[in-house]
């Protein structure tokens, strides 16, 4: 891990209560789906080894709960992501239109080094519901995902496992193409012993 | 009583919706619910669906969804009249003038009203539910759920305290209690089941006191003690992160029985800190300005 080339990408799963952030992530990590789900309570994290460009990295997903936003998981969720997957539920507006505040809370939480380049990506889940019920046009999600500077956007259904394979993918490269930028940058990095030696000092005797 | 002498399971017979059974009448008392007025639930009720009414029917059909009994006997109806209830009578109360505090839904207070509506009649659970809310935890249920965070530092400072080679083993990893302990903090244990057994520890947190929850987390740790260490040395075999994903089953007994020991062993001003932080906001404002675990060296 050391050498500036990590092997270990953060990935944190944002959007409205009730997408499939969860079935997901368990859709990708597990090949399962379950409809006895429950609601996402803090955070849940799950990791999957993947090959991207013979390169093997191990992808640590972040999956929060879709409700009371950021300011009550805290910064140290987002510190450090390397992607962020965006998800809406095609049969529900209201999610889709939300993406907007999600995008801009965690850039202002995640506070990456390059806003304008960070790595998104735009999952519009629940495909698998009939039509008549969709709510969201393909058309008009790639419209926002062009207008946010060209964010990679899927059409998933976790249920049947559509695509979800593919929007893990890109999320993996795009992650380490960021990483090749804003090299020797670790979430993980070695601790920095800064008590080592002020605490000898300190028993030493008193300052004042 | 709840401590010494075990309260039977939740008797389903007894409680079929009109009457309390005797942990139902207990936890009532321990509340300190001595009257409730069917009038002013069916009031609230009628009122009908509350300005956060969507937020909740989002959750209540995914509560506890995979505990038998509990399905069979709480609906989904059920829990949807007592939040939406509970957030029409704390919209009608006045904020505070000494605390700010405001009460309407946060995602897991539909984890937290499960065992209330479990144990009690509706009508009794919804007046036990809300003093649980307001007086027992009232920082835990803010729109930033600052409580709970104030929970999950003292429980990296327990653990610190209790364990300090299993707390730097886990600081090594980057599991500080805000990745791993979430869940079992916001909702005092329910989220890892049995439910009849985390009932057990609420019948303990009821009797003295609900911030008991984050030593039985410390406990519930150090039963997984070996399992989590192990990993340094058999290296590949399940990560600490994967084991700590999901507490195992609880088990009250054994619990408790290591809850106990680690009150003495924690210094005074931390157990104080403890016990007040889930409703005194001097100490919850304390703790938030401090820095995290994670960042600590």
């Amino acid at each position: 891990m050391r050498g500036g080339r990590k092997a270990l990408l953060k990935v944190i799963i944002l959007g409205d209560s009730g997408v499939g952030k969860t079935s997901l992530m368990n859709q990708y990590v597990n090949n399962k789906f379950s409809t006895q789900y429950k609601a996402t309570i803090g955070a849940d994290f799950l990791t999957k080894e993947v090959l991207v460009e013979e390169r093997s990295v191990t992808m640590q997903i972040w999956d929060t709960a879709g409700q009371e936003r950021f300011q009550s998981l805290g910064v140290a969720f987002y510190r450090g992501a390397d992607c962020c997957a965006l998800v809406y539920d095609v049969n529900n507006v209201k999610s889709f239109e939300n993406l907007d505040s999600w995008r801009d809370e965690f850039l202002l939480q995640a506070n990456p080094r390059d806003p304008e380049n960070f790595p998104f990506v735009v999952i519009g889940n629940k495909v698998d519901v009939e039509e008549s019920k969709r709510q969201v046009t393909q058309k008009r999600a790639m419209a926002w995902c062009q207008q946010k500077g060209n964010i990679p956007y899927f059409e998933t259904s976790a249920k049947e496992g559509i695509n979800v394979e593919q929007a893990f993918f890109t999320i993996a490269k795009n992650s380490l193409k960021q990483e090749a930028d804003v090299e020797l940058y670790s979430d993980f990095p070695d601790p920095i012993k800064i008590d080592g030696d002020t605490s000898v000092a300190k028993s030493a005797g008193c300052e004042c | 009583m709840a401590c010494s002498d075990e309260l039977p399971d939740t008797n389903q017979q007894e409680n079929n919706g009109h009457g309390c059974d005797l942990r139902g009448r207990v936890w009532k008392a321990l509340l300190g619910i001595y009257r409730i007025s069917a009038l002013e639930y069916v009031t609230l009720v009628q009122r009908g669906l509350s300005p956060v009414a969507e937020k909740i029917q989002n959750d209540t059909f995914r509560t506890l969804m995979t505990d038998r009994a509990f399905q069979d006997r709480v609906s989904n109806e059920m829990l949807t009249r007592i939040l939406n209830a509970f957030v029409w009578k704390a919209h009608d109360q006045p904020p505070s003038r000494l605390m700010n505090l405001r009460f309407s839904y946060v995602q897991g207070m539909n984890v937290l009203a499960a065992p209330f509506l479990y144990v009690l009649p509706e009508l009794d659970a919804f007046f036990a539910f809300s003093s649980f809310i307001q007086n027992s935890c009232p920082l835990y249920v803010q729109p930033a759920l600052e409580g709970v965070h104030c929970g999950l530092k003292l429980l990296d400072r327990c653990v610190e305290e209790i364990d300090p080679d299993l707390f730097k083993y886990l600081q090594s990893k980057q599991l500080t209690a805000k990745v791993y302990a979430f869940p079992s903090v916001m909702t005092f244990s329910v989220c890892t089941p049995p439910l009849d057994q985390a009932l057990h520890l609420w019948d303990f947190f009821l009797a003295y006191g609900v911030h008991l929850n984050i030593l039985c987390i410390v406990a519930q740790l150090l039963n997984m003690r070996d399992d989590l260490m192990n990993n340094q040395r058999l290296k590949s075999v399940i990560s600490p992160m994967k084991l700590l994903r999901s507490f195992p089953d609880l088990d009250a007994g054994t619990i408790l029985a290591t809850t106990q020991t680690l009150i003495p062993r924690l210094p005074e001003d931390l157990y104080d800190m403890l016990v007040r932080h889930t409703f005194d906001p001097i100490v919850c404002d304390m703790l938030l300005q401090e820095p995290d675990a994670d960042v600590r060296g």
